[in-house]
């Protein structure tokens, strides 16, 4: 027997799935995590801007050289952190950190293939500091400060690099 | 000629991105640009660029960039350049290292680095083989003149503060070195080079203000063999002649090196300028010379368009015209006393050749640049670039090499900007 496919159930598929590519994607809750041992109490979002930027290479207080580490930059995640954190991403971020890396002013940060290997690098460096999905951490990482999705966040600048 | 053909093939292989290589205690990056470029009219050059044909070697560049962390708060840079255009007496890509120092982090804002680093005199200084970093096809030659070739990196030690308050942010810098390069018959050397530059910014206003002196011997063989001659008439006909000779002595000389940079960010829009004096602070010998651009950008997406406005000026022993001037009231042209007709002939002539001399070196241009930056990639841009270049003196030693040349030109270049 032939299952006659019903027209209108196929019109409201795609109906569903041009709305959904209409509607912004959903936001993480964004866990900023450190190593368990790390003795730092807090951090301001100015703070983790400038770590991110590679203006800030110490922990505050006179603690240890900060390692950053990133996402790939293919993961949601990643684009999600630069724009409400740093507030630059695409173009500007890459002209940016081609600046920075070839002036000499310092490394970039390291670049985690995945949430587990963040996790993973985040739990063997006490000078590590990284982000992820607040769903994917695990007792290895310490999390320092949670950016929420209801939090509007900045729209990224659309500056030139500096 | 030796290193061309594997530094081209490495470049082009280089040019499929993602080959950045990182580790927990080390980095290898690099960055590439493959550029063409040719000038409009004959009897004229720029860099390598001829109204022969598409040259290919001009702007070219291969860098790579090692960092490591030596142990906590202590790092290593070093980065290795390869040029299809050296300035200096350096080969066609003959990897040179630009770049080499440990770093250490003394406290939250005071950092310090010893060994080789690029001079920082202007916003685009420290990045000044690395397109993709700027949105020209390379940065205004007005500017980023070939005067500041002699000394674009140096061998010391800089002091580095870095401070935020809110949006706002202040990048301080003192340095001290020296450096030293050669080309052909010329020798330049600097020691000490000191400075320091302040870098305030304010949401979207960048302003930078930059500081060096230098203290420069120049030697130039043929300019000591002139020498000589005056010096040899000094003795023997009149002191106005030893008078020649030491104006000429580019020797001991002091340099005041100011720039001042803006750049501001309106969204899509964007506003660069930068301006600088060089100023000889004693009599004599001198070279001065100013120049400023205004660079307009607009962002559409990944297609950025600009516009540039630029003009250099070169000013070369003013003093000494004077003295030639009166080299000829003490000793009027074709006087035969005390010489044979023939010194007679080599003295005017020497006289003629020197004037024609500190002229050349006395000369203005104006330039009007189009070009759009096209972000093809992430790590990729793309850049036409068409330069406009108005002779205002008749010569502009950038670019002119001939005696009568065209009183404009034009440059294209094309260019592909890669970072790994």
């Amino acid at each position: 027997m032939i299952v006659q496919r019903n027209p209108s159930s196929a019109l409201l598929n795609l109906l569903l799935a041009t709305l959904l590519l209409w509607l912004p994607a959903a936001r993480a809750d964004i866990a900023v995590v450190v190593h368990p041992q790390n003795p730092l109490a807090s951090l301001s979002h100015q703070e983790l801007k400038k770590i991110f930027l590679g203006r800030l290479s110490l922990f505050p207080g006179g603690g240890r050289e900060i390692r950053a580490i990133d996402l790939p930059d293919d993961h949601p995640v990643f684009h999600d952190f630069y724009r409400r954190v740093v507030e630059l991403d695409g173009i500007e971020l890459k002209r940016y950190r081609a600046y920075y890396l070839f002036s000499g002013r310092g490394r970039l940060p390291v670049v985690a293939t995945s949430p587990q290997a963040m996790l993973q690098m985040v739990a063997e460096d006490p000078g590590a500091i990284g982000y992820l999905d607040i769903k994917d951490v695990t007792e290895n990482a310490r999390v320092i400060m949670t950016l929420s999705s209801d939090e509007p966040g900045k729209p990224p600048k659309e500056s030139d690099n500096r | 000629m030796l290193y061309r053909v594997p530094i081209m093939a490495l470049l082009l292989l280089l040019l499929m991105p993602g080959l950045a290589l990182a580790q927990q205690n080390w980095s290898l990056s690099g960055f590439a640009s493959l550029a063409a470029g040719k000038l409009a009219d004959e009897g004229l050059q720029y860099q390598d660029y001829t109204d022969d044909q598409w040259d290919l070697e001009g702007d070219s560049v291969l860098g790579l960039q090692l960092n490591l962390n030596l142990a906590e708060r202590l790092s290593l840079t070093a980065q290795m350049i390869s040029r299809g255009y050296s300035w200096d007496d350096t080969d066609a890509f003959e990897p040179v290292l630009d770049w080499l120092f440990v770093g250490y982090q003394l406290n939250d804002a005071w950092r310090m680095r010893l060994g080789r680093m690029r001079t920082p005199l202007y916003l685009y200084s420290e990045t000044l083989d690395v397109g993709y970093s700027y949105v020209w096809a390379r940065p205004p030659i007005d500017v980023y003149a070939p005067i500041t070739l002699p000394f674009s990196n140096f061998d010391g030690a800089d002091l580095v503060y870095l401070t935020d308050w809110g949006d706002y942010s202040l990048d301080a810098q003192l340095l001290a070195g020296t450096t030293r390069r050669s080309r052909d018959t010329l020798e330049i050397n600097v020691d000490p080079l000191l400075g320091g530059n302040l870098t305030l910014r304010m949401d979207q206003l960048t302003l930078r203000y930059g500081l060096l002196m230098l203290q420069t011997d120049i030697t130039l063989s043929d300019i000591g063999e002139i020498q000589a001659l005056y010096q040899a008439a000094g003795q023997l006909l009149d002191p106005v002649f030893s008078d020649v000779n030491q104006q000429l002595s580019a020797n001991d000389n002091w340099y005041r090196y100011q720039t001042l940079g803006l750049r501001w960010d309106l969204g899509k829009f964007s506003v660069t300028g930068e301006v600088f004096d060089i100023h000889n602070t004693e009599d004599g010998y001198t070279n001065n010379a100013q120049g400023w651009y205004l660079s307009l950008q607009y962002r559409i997406d990944q297609v950025t368009p600009y516009l540039v406005a630029g003009r250099h000026k070169n000013e070369f022993n003013q003093d000494t015209l004077q003295t030639l001037g009166q080299t000829y009231e003490i000793w009027p042209e074709g006087q035969t006393v005390l010489l044979f007709q023939e010194q007679v002939d080599q003295l005017d002539q020497l006289r003629v050749d020197t004037r024609a001399f500190i002229e050349s070196l006395n000369f203005e241009h104006h330039t009007w640049t189009v070009g759009v930056r096209y972000d093809i990639h992430p790590h990729v841009a793309l850049k036409a670039e068409w330069q406009y270049f108005d002779f205002v003196s008749g010569i502009s030693h950038f670019v002119v090499t001939t005696p009568n040349p065209p009183d404009h030109t034009s440059m294209t270049t094309f260019i592909l900007d890669v970072v790994f």
